[in-house]
């Protein structure tokens, strides 16, 4: 969450070119999600951490964030897949990396899924019939766009499936 | 996050057709993000209650979910603005679903996969002397990113945002 204090963190143990590559993640983060830059700041670093398994510590040390900073990325992308994350027994400490393939793998799976959401939504709309327009507008909204996506989006990734086939 | 408490909440404000709609939601946030069923139900209500604008204690009464699983999603869709919050004088909190953010945030999200891309490029340039083992990350999104940079911005070319639900 962004407040008016968020700041870059001071990334201590990051030379200037990593520094300038893991404050581009973060700057896209904030520009999409209004994520705070500490998060970002973790999301990059995973990316090109070197060995790629990082103990906490270690990242909150090259990074100058807090540990809660890491285990809220933790939360919220161990979960879905993106992230692995390994106890290390014996201590509060847990070490966190990206699989090489996660992230591709994890996108790929959320937009293959739009069609399957967007019958949900459909769902929605018949359960809301006959409800107040203001009370049904969340919905249309939503609908009308993934209508569109449903129909897109499979149809990227088969170009994609096929270039890459060939 | 699933956690071995993680069951379905008992809706006991809910009729049979809102529960089974917001149910399905949460199913879909369960299989793409294994999200805890408490969170994806708060979701799910959040697109169809009425009135639009709900206090946190009103969320948890309706549902039979936590405070914590509606503090979560506060903590969650409150800073991209899919969810507007409103300070109560009483210290609660109300949340509402913006009819317009969601949409647009799908939108900008993916309008910015070039963008992502391009960092991705300068990650690559970063680590242009270091091992394989090191680099294959960065190469991958690269890869990926690059095809969906190019293909998904295009997919907004070919789309006519709804002017109003109303109209």
């Amino acid at each position: 969450m962004t407040t008016e204090t968020d700041q870059p963190p001071s990334t201590p143990g990051l030379t200037e070119d990593e520094r300038s590559f893991v404050h581009q993640v973060a700057q896209h983060y904030r520009n999409t999600d209004n994520m705070a830059w500490n998060y970002g700041y973790v999301f990059g670093y995973l990316m090109i951490c070197d060995p790629v398994e990082q103990r906490v510590s270690q990242i909150v040390e090259a990074l100058g964030v807090t540990r809660d900073d890491v285990d809220h990325v933790a939360k919220l992308l161990v979960t879905p897949g993106v992230f692995e994350k390994r106890e290390e027994p014996g201590s509060d400490d847990y070490w966190m990396w990206l699989p090489e393939h996660n992230w591709p793998k994890a996108v790929r799976y959320s937009l293959v899924n739009v069609p399957k959401f967007h019958d949900v939504l459909k769902r929605g709309l018949e359960v809301l019939e006959g409800a107040s327009a203001e009370r049904r507008e969340r919905l249309v909204r939503l609908e009308h766009l993934y209508s569109h996506l449903a129909v897109e989006i499979p149809a990227v990734f088969d170009r994609f499936e096929r270039a890459a086939a060939k | 996050m699933t956690t071995p408490h993680d069951e379905k909440p008992s809706t006991p404000g809910l009729t049979e057709g809102e529960r089974d709609y917001v149910n399905r939601v949460a199913e879909h946030y369960r299989d793409t993000d294994k999200m805890a069923w408490e969170h994806g139900f708060v979701i799910g209500w959040m697109m169809i209650c009425d009135p639009v604008e709900q206090s946190a204690h009103q969320l948890c009464e309706t549902l039979g979910v936590s405070r914590e699983a509606v503090d979560h999603i506060d903590k969650l869709l409150v800073p991209p603005g899919v969810l507007t919050r409103n300070e109560l004088p009483d210290g609660e909190y109300t949340l509402a679903m913006s009819v317009d953010v969601w949409p647009k945030t799908v939108q900008h999200s993916m309008l910015a996969l070039p963008s992502f891309h391009s960092v991705m490029e300068h990650g690559l340039k970063v680590l242009a002397d270091a091992p394989e083992e090191r680099r294959r990350r960065v190469a991958n999104m690269e890869r990926f990113f690059r095809y969906l940079g190019e293909e998904l911005p295009a997919v907004f070319d070919r789309y006519e945002p709804s002017p109003s639900a109303t109209s």
